[in-house]
């Protein structure tokens, strides 16, 4: 696995206990555990998300940057080593 | 006498013979009765419908996201070991 591919696969890591953590908060909207947890994964998606776009651009339109569109920039899907 | 069963539960639908209406005659072991397999979902006349219930879940033995996101879920509890027919598995 590449840098870019591991870089990817933190922010997905995240997502996905972000999603997990959210599906239990949907039916313990004040369990202070779980609130505690879902803040501390938001923000190192954040951060994950930033090093990510830093290194290898924009993951999604909204994270572009500066004078150029650099959406255009990055690989297509098929265009990706892994 | 015969009596009713819901798709399945009595096991015969191998070994009986399908009949007009989508019902299947089957030879129960033991007591040599003919039972009678309603291979169709909802209520029988002589079975009572079930509760379902869920407990509530618990915020508790979580595994790292990266193993979650290996096993398919961030909860111990919920990890189960669901595999295919075959042997083969989910993972």
């Amino acid at each position: 696995m590449n840098e870019r591919a591991r870089c990817m696969r933190r922010v997905q890591t995240l997502d996905f206990a972000l999603i997990e953590t959210g599906l239990f908060l949907d039916s313990h909207p004040d369990d202070q555990a779980a609130m505690e947890y879902y803040h501390r994964l938001r923000d190192a998606r954040t951060q994950a998300v930033s090093a990510y776009e830093e290194a290898f651009g924009p993951l999604t339109q909204m994270g572009v940057e500066g004078d150029r569109w650099s959406w255009v920039d990055s690989p297509w899907p098929w265009e990706m080593e892994d | 006498m015969n009596r009713m069963y819901s798709g399945g539960a009595c096991g015969c639908q191998s070994a009986g013979r399908p009949q007009m209406g989508g019902q299947t005659m089957c030879r129960p072991r033991g007591d040599g009765q003919t039972v009678t397999c309603q291979p169709t979902l909802g209520p029988s006349p002589e079975l009572s419908l079930a509760m379902a219930y869920v407990p509530l879940q618990r915020w508790e033995a979580l595994y790292e996201p990266e193993e979650g996101l290996r096993r398919g879920t961030m909860f111990q509890m919920l990890d189960m070991p669901w595999t295919v027919a075959g042997g083969g598995g989910c993972r």
